[in-house]
Formats: C-alpha cells, structure tokens, sequence
C-alpha cells in the first residue's frame, strides 16, 4: 500500500469511528461474554466431576452379560488406546497401548428373596475366584460346600447377621416357579469394595437357579490403568458383548459427563447465540455503513484505485476494529478476573486455551459477517454504486447460445442472423429485455438481463455485433438480432456440430 | 409535534429500518420464549401416564435427575433395585439394570412438612401422594384350561394319581389412589372391559389390571369377575429405611372388575405395500389398582400399623402453559428432590421403550432409533436470565446502530429544525419515538409470533378466557415494557450525539 492508500484509511478510520466503534464493541462483548461464560461452563465440568465418587473395585471389568450370552474365552486384542505419559522419556508424546486379558473368572448371579429383601447373590467357582482373597474374609471362610453362604460387612452390620445363621430365601424361575431353600452362613467379609455382593458356591447357584450358564465376567488387564478413551474402549466392549453393561472404576465419573454434557447443552447454545448475534449485529451495521459510503467509494474507483485496494482499505478498517474489540474483550475478562479472582483462577480452566478458541469463533463468525459488503464493494462498478442499481455478487454473460439446436443453427447460417436464447418459462419471459424488436445495439451491449437468488446472482446476455433486434419469441426464448454488415462471423458453432455428428 | 414528526420519519424509513424491526422481533420473540418457555402444554399433554400416576410433576425423595451440582453434593453410583415404593421398577427398569448416579444425602421419603412446603409454591394446584408396594400375583396353573402346555417337570402329583399345575408367581405392584376425589385422573377411558371404580368400591377387595401385561409363559391376563391373589412381602422398618421380607407374605384374595387398555402412543411407519400405516403401541404393564382404603389396609396388615412414608408424589398445577416454569422454580427451592414434568417423564419412558415390549414390527425399528442414550433424567442450567440478558443487550446495540445510521443520514435535516427553532429535548423526544416505533412493531411481531401457540395451548386448557387474556397481556406488556426500555436507553445516546450538535457546523460540513 502506498502513502495515499495509508492516509486514506487514517481518514476513514476518524471519519466512521463511532461506527467502528460499536463494531469494536460488539466483539468486546461477544468476546468477554464467550470466554467468561464458556469458562464458567468448564469450571463447572472440571469441578463437578470430582463430586462424583469413582467406584473401588478389586477387579478392573466387570461384565454383566445380556440375556442368554455367554461367557468368552478367547479375547481379542481390544484395541489400542492413546495416553499421555506424565513423565520418562515419553514425557509430552503420546504411546499407544494395547489392551490385553490377562485373567478372566466368571460367576452366576443369581436375585434371591430373603427375610432382607432382594439379593443379589454371586456364585464362584470356589477357591479359584479372586473375590475370594483372604483379604476381604473377616470371621470364617468362604463358601466351599452346597448351602454355604458367605455375606459382606455391610450386610452383617445391616441386617445384624452372624456366622451360623441360617437363611430361608426363595427363587423365582423363568416359569414363575418359586422355589424355597436354606443357606448358612459360613464367614462374614471384613475389608469391602463397591458393590460387594454375597457368595455361595457355583454349584449352589446352579442348582439353586437351574441354569448352568455364568451371566457374569469379571476381567483383569494389567494395562486397563491406561485408558483413557473411553469411547473407543465402550465400543470395542461392545462388539465384544453386544448389549451388556460394564462396570468399572472411572464409570460414574463417565455417566457424569455424559449427563453434564446433556446438563449443559442449552449453554453450549447460549454461546452459539452470542457469535450469532455478534455476526448478525457487524453485518447490519457494516452493510448500512456501505450503503452510506456508496458515492465514496464511486468516487475512489473512478479516481483509480484498484478494487483489490479498495477491498484492503475498507478490510482494515473494519479489521483494526475487530481486533480493537478482542484486546478490549481481554481487558474486561482480566477485570472480571481481578474483581472475582476464584473466577478462572485456580479452576483448572485454561484460560488461554478459552482465549484461542473463542478468539478463532469470533474471527470466523466476524469474517464471515464482513465478508459480503467487502465483496460487494469489490466486485461493484461505479456505475452501479452511483445509480443505485443492484450489485450481484456473481455475474454470467452470454454472447451466444451454450447449446443451441440443430435447427436453430441451420436458420442462423442460411439467414446470416445471430441468436440468443433468453429464459422462458411457459411462453413467459424470466429475462427482462431491454432492447425490443426493431431496436438498434451494438456490440457487447447489454440486451436483457436475469437476476436470481434475490440479486446475488445475474445473468446478462449481450448483443454480439452491431445491429437491431429482428424478432423475440416468447414460447421458446429465441432471440434473433440482424447484423448490419452481413458479413460479421457468426459464433463458430462448427466444433459443436462436428462433436454431434 | 415533534413526536408526530419522529412518527413520520419511522413511516418514512419503515423499509430502511426493515432489519431493526426484524431484529428487535427476534429478540422480542426469544424473550418471550424464555419467559413462558415458549409452549406450555396442551391439556392432554402427557397423557396417559398423568392419568396412571395421577398429576403433572413427578417428585421422588430421592435425588436423582442429575443437574448442576451444589457446593456439598457427592454423586454417588448406585447399582441394582430401584426405590420400589415409586413408579421406577415399572416405568423404567433400566436404572436397575445400569444402574445410576443420585446424591449421597438422599433422604428416603417425604416428610409431612416437606408435603406442605411443596404444595405451597406458586403455580401448584395440589399433590396427591403415590401410594404404591411391590408385590407379587400368583396364580395356579390348571392343566386342564390351561392355553400352554406345561412341561412335565413342573406337573405336581396328586394323591390320587393325577396331577397339578404349579403355581406361577410373577412380579407386579399394588397401586392405591383416591378415585372418588382425583376424577379428573380417571383411567376410565381406556377400560377395555369391565368397570370403573366407584363410590362404593371403598372397603371393597377389588382391583384393576391392565389387559397387556408382561407376563410368565404360563400365566394369564386376570379377566373381571375373576379371583386374583396377590402376595405382599411383609415391612419392617430399620435404620430409616423399609426391608421387605419376601420369606414371609401375606396372601390377598381381590375381585377383578376392570381391563384397561391403554395406547402409550402411535406409530406411522411403512408397511409393506400398505404405504404408511398408523398403529397403536399399548402400554404392558403389571400394576394392581386398589381403592385407596383397601391399600391401606393391606399396608397396615404388612407392615404392622407403621404409618407410610411416601417417596413419591404427583403434583398438579394451575395452568399447564407455565409448567417447565414451575418445575425450574419448585428445583430452585427444594435441591434434594427430583421434579420431572410429566411430558418429559412420557418422553423418557417412551426413549427407553420400557412400558412397550410388543411393538408392530415394521415400527420398531423407528421407535429403536429414538432411544435415548441417557437412562438418568437431566435437569438442564436455567438460562432464563443470561439469555434475556444477552438478548436484549444484542437487540439495544442494534436499536442504537440504526438510530445511529438513521440519524446520521439526516443530519441537515436536524440542522433545519434547529434552525427552525427546535430545541434539544424536543429532537432528542423526535428521535426517540422513531425509535421506540420501530422496536415497538418488532417487539409485538416477535412476541405475537411465539406466543401464539402458547395462547392455542391455554385454550384447551380449563382457564376462563379472561384469564387467557389476562397472562396474555400481562406478557405482552412486560416484554413491550422490557423491549422499549432497552431501545430508550440505547437509542438516547446516538439521539443526544446529534441533538447536541451546533447547527453551523452540521450545514457546513453538509
């Protein structure tokens, strides 16, 4: 840009600054609003995942299959996660790590009706299960004949229950058959993890329950620790066992997310809605002023400055305003936080990474909103900003016909005319012609013309020799001209024919 | 006069200022959104679940509509029973399955303090308390009438050589309601035979089952005037909570007088050289419905005169256009509880498929592909107050771009009227009333536009008409009131800017 080009944004940037001015405050705002907001809706996600409690649980998967599946014995690499290493010499890569089975154990749970209410009560292979670690037994032992029952801590200190005791519980079959036993109680837990259930044997459970099928997998991998993307790790498991339910240590805080996500979907809205009317408010006002600067800009391109200059000059008008906005949007969300320093402080909110993010939304939606009166001016001709005309953004011109007929071909050759065809809908002209029969045109001149798509598009036909229009049908669009030297060439349709034959 | 002269220029910019008026319809029509949440609900809205449960808000004990997290709460994962005291093990068996998130300090029922706040709060008509146990029917199978055949192994040997059908047990729950008070909740409509309950069912052993139920292969749909046996585990009360003992129940002998036959709802789908087809889904469920009195005394029989504690109750509210409202503001002062509205509790029974196991084939499909992801109701953050904030902030910087550009355009013309002898206060009062026309017409479009429906809702709705046109108006100015504001203060500005302006300066520069 040259000096004159410099002083004349100078110019125009005192001349329109109240205008610019509440363009600048208009992004301030949708800027402040979207960073302060959007991290509060952040601060709320990373906060309130620590109320939730993670389950502790001495296995690392435990599968409660659907319905009549089986138990599987043959594992599939499930797939390899991507993790962050906190240190070593991965430290800031990502690895990724495949998911293997070490271990699987299976158990039959069965509900039982007791004096306590409904039980679930799991049946183990006995002395294999590693539920049955000596860690967890307080009094007694676990469950190793028919009829012995092995009951957590909880359920003793619940339901005031000792070792000896024996329980009537009943069972109900797939038939509605209910059926009664007795189970004793052989030993009571003492250290207990989440949904700790009671045990008997997995013959017990079988003949209580009639069915020998396990309806439960419980799953060790020693490099489950790793994962951390848990969609991917929820769709392996599925294909795996199609329509079963998983539990694991970090499950609530993944139900969490998923409902906060729901929680919090209107806000993610709400934020839509600030860029929204932040695009929609600069469009308005940068279009008026554009209206408004009409003449001006007529007067500059008639003086001679190029268009991609003009589109410079008044791109940086409204740019610098923008980025005057931002900087000011910043400075109100650093107030904000210096007011209210627990705001984004100390939250686990990047505040820089909100920052990049909110300032690339403002950015697109800013241009996106300039974009058009930027256009417009460019592609504007003088003519058309001094006379008031509409300004289409795209322009089609025809001097000749794309595909003409045979027929009409032949007419032009033998009659040496030229044609148009102009659009016709059910013998109605949608091109307004300028020039009728038995007028005059010259060359390149303008002699009907189409706008569509409410003006952003334009289609002008244009007279391709000098002459006068012979005649213009309306039922098919033909448009013939005379030439007044007969012997101006004709559009050579040649290639065209010769492609035909 | 100069009022009359900023009335012309409104008229005379009207096209000009077309995008003001649209935008200040937008913002206008947003606001009125929030205000009355946009719809409200249609009388029969949610039915025939608010006939089933009998109210328009459902409220449990137990905090478990997941929404954003108090100061001291902890969430807590929950697996297996549902609280079978509430409409949960019927309507959504998921949560049993899954299992769910609810609050750790869950209280376990409703006190009678508790009822009376609840019922206090505004927009509330009343509640009635959801009295529900978890039961069993049983019944004997006959292997002479019997439909099915029974297998062998479950034929019981008499004494004289032939033999017996087993007894058939499956889960159900008893429901008692007080259907002489509550009529408007009357599931009479969708008997499909038999009676109603009347007056003088009170104290009488007699029950309605619906006539889809999810029943064992063996066991069949209780007809009216047939005998139906219900077990009752019986309660004890411990630490604050009821055990059921299901080794010691307590046998019923009821009258059946009723079928229903409820359509949860219908379905269009394409069937095969039919074209579109519209097929009812029917409710399938198990729930004994008692009088009231009888269910008492069931309950004191099984739980030895311990009184009730419900942990559920239906609550009804005066007009159903501000129902979302009132479920905002009843979780606004009680966070221990959970509030669903009944269309959006319909909306998750009907996610999750539960209370339809048959559906037409060609239809299930489509009603699969609706199944909601999330199992756990979800109390979405209250923008009521950003949003009408941000609204109206965006519409004010609009109002004060146009007056701005409209102003600036007629400079001279301002000028002239100065000349004239006009003075400030009176082009500042032109210029405003241009613009309070403008954001007026808009405001009123906006707010006609949305509100509209929710007047068409009202209607169906048992309020008087004057009642209608009452909330309408008292909208209707309030929106007008808040809109005009906005437009007064930003549209001052740019007015005072120019207003101010020495004339001398503004023709030379012409």
């Amino acid at each position: 840009m040259n000096k004159s080009i410099h002083h004349l944004l100078l110019s125009n940037l005192v001349r329109w600054r109240w205008r610019l001015g509440l363009i600048a405050l208009l992004v301030a705002v949708s800027t402040s609003i979207s960073v302060l907001y959007g991290g509060m809706l952040q601060k709320f996600h990373t906060e309130s995942i620590e109320k939730v409690e993670s389950l502790d649980l001495p296995y690392d998967i435990m599968v409660i299959l659907s319905g009549k599946q089986a138990p599987r014995t043959q594992f599939d690499n499930l797939g390899t996660y991507r993790y962050e290493t906190q240190g070593g010499v991965y430290r800031g890569r990502t690895t990724e790590i495949p998911i293997t089975i070490q271990r699987a154990e299976v158990a039959l749970a069965i509900e039982l009706q007791t004096p306590f209410g409904l039980w679930e009560v799991w049946g183990l292979e006995s002395g294999k299960s590693s539920l049955q670690s000596e860690e967890f037994n307080g009094d007694g032992k676990f469950p190793e004949a028919r009829g012995e029952l092995w009951i957590p801590a909880s359920y003793q200190k619940d339901f005031e229950l000792q070792i000896g005791d024996k329980i009537p519980l009943h069972f109900v079959d797939d038939y509605g058959v209910k059926k009664q036993f007795q189970l004793e109680i052989c030993g009571i837990g003492q250290s207990g993890y989440d949904l700790q259930k009671p045990q008997i044997t997995m013959e017990s459970a079988r003949l209580i329950s009639g069915t020998n099928q396990p309806n439960r997998q419980i799953l060790f991998s020693e490099s489950f620790k790793y994962v951390n993307n848990w969609p991917i790790f929820n769709s392996k498991m599925n294909q795996m066992y199609p329509g079963s339910v998983y539990i694991y240590e970090a499950m609530p805080q993944l139900y969490w997310q998923d409902l906060m996500k729901a929680i919090q979907s209107p806000g993610q809205w709400v934020l839509l809605l600030v860029f929204v009317f932040m695009a929609v408010s600069v469009l308005t006002i940068s279009l008026m002023t554009f209206l408004e600067r009409k003449q001006e800009l007529a007067v500059l391109k008639t003086l001679g400055i190029s268009n991609l200059q003009l589109s410079l000059v008044l791109f940086f008008e409204l740019f610098i305003a923008g980025v005057l906005g931002f900087v000011a949007g910043i400075l109100i969300v650093l107030l904000f936080s210096l007011m209210i320093p627990s705001y984004l402080a100390d939250s686990g909110v990047s505040v820089s990474g909100l920052f990049l993010k909110n300032g690339l939304l403002t950015l697109l939606f800013f241009i996106m909103a300039v974009l058009y009166p930027l256009l417009l001016a460019k592609v504007a001709s003088v003519n058309q900003l001094l006379y008031a005309r509409e300004i289409p953004l795209v322009v089609a011109r025809y001097d000749h016909i794309i595909s003409p007929p045979m027929d009409w071909i032949r007419e032009m050759q033998q009659e040496r005319v030229h044609m148009l065809k102009m659009t016709v809908v059910d013998g109605k002209s949608l091109s307004v012609i300028l020039k009728n029969t038995g007028e005059k045109v010259k060359t390149g001149e303008v002699v009907a013309f189409m706008s569509s798509i409410a003006g952003f598009y334009y289609q002008e036909w244009l007279a391709p020799c000098d002459g006068f229009v012979s005649s213009y049908e309306t039922a098919n669009g033909k448009y013939v001209i005379q030439p007044e030297d007969s012997s101006t060439p004709l559009y050579p349709y040649t290639g065209l024919i010769q492609a035909r034959k | 006069m100069f009022f009359r002269l900023g009335f012309q220029n409104a008229w005379r910019n009207l096209s000009r200022s077309l995008l003001a008026v649209v935008s200040m319809a937008v913002a206008a029509a947003f606001f009125t959104y929030v205000i009355s949440l946009g719809k409200g609900y249609v009388n029969q809205a949610g039915q025939p679940l608010r006939n089933m449960l009998g109210g328009e808000i459902v409220v449990y004990a137990e905090k478990i509509s997941a929404q954003a997290p108090k100061e001291d709460d902890r969430w807590l994962y929950h697996e297996g029973e549902t609280d079978s005291f509430t409409d949960m093990p019927f309507l959504f068996p998921d949560l049993a399955k899954k299992g769910y998130l609810h609050v750790e300090q869950t209280t376990s029922g409703f006190t009678s303090e508790d009822l009376n706040s609840l019922s206090e709060n505004q927009g509330v008509d009343g509640f009635s308390i959801f009295y529900r146990l978890p039961a069993e029917i049983i019944q004997e199978i006959d292997p002479e009438t019997s439909e099915t055949p029974i297998p062998d192994h479950l034929l019981i040997p008499n004494e004289d050589g032939t033999f017996r059908g087993p007894e058939i047990t499956y889960r159900s729950g008893i429901q008692g309601r007080d259907w002489t008070t509550n009529l408007e909740y009357s599931l009479e409509p969708y008997l499909s035979a038999g009676r109603w309950f009347e007056e003088t069912d009170e104290n009488h052993w007699v029950g309605i089952v619906s006539a889809n139920q999810m029943l064992p292969s063996l066991a069949s749909i209780p007809h009216p005037g047939e005998k139906l046996t219900l077990e009752v585990p019986s309660f004890t009360l411990k630490g604050g909570e009821w055990i059921a003992d299901y080794t010691q129940p307590h046998r019923f002998e009821i009258d059946i007088i009723g079928n229903l036959n409820i359509v949860s709802r219908t379905v269009d789908y394409i069937k095969g050289i039919d074209g579109w087809v519209t097929e009812p889904v029917y409710a399938y469920f198990n729930e004994v419905y008692l009088p009231l009195s009888i269910w008492n005394e069931i309950w004191s029989q099984v739980a030895k005169g311990v009184p009730y504690t419900p942990s559920e109750v239906l609550m009804r509210v005066e007009d159903l256009t501000y129902l979302q409202d009132v479920v905002l503001d009843l979780q606004h002062a009680f966070p221990q509880f959970s509030f669903v509205d009944i269309p959006h509790h319909l909306e998750r029974v009907h996610s999750q498929l539960s209370l339809e196991p048959v559906i037409p084939s060609g239809a299930r499909r489509a009603l699969e592909d609706r199944i909601d992801p999330f199992h756990q109701s979800v109390i979405t953050a209250d923008l009521r107050k950003p949003i009408t904030i941000l609204v109206l902030l965006n519409a004010g910087l609009l109002v004060a771009a146009n007056i701005l550009i409209l102003v600036s355009e007629r400079k001279k013309e301002i000028a002239v009227l100065k000349a004239m002898g006009g003075r400030e206060n009176e082009l500042i009062r032109m210029i405003l009333a241009e613009a309070i026309l403008v954001s007026g017409v808009g405001a009123s479009m906006g707010f006609f536009f949305i509100r509209i429906q929710a007047v068409l809702n009202q209607l169906t709705n048992p309020l008087g008409f004057v009642a209608i046109l009452g909330l309408f108006f008292r909208d209707f100015f309030f929106v007008l009131g808040i809109t005009l504001l906005s437009a007064m203060v930003f549209g001052w500005i740019p007015a005072k800017k120019y207003a101010s302006l020495p004339v001398m300066e503004v023709l030379r520069n012409e």
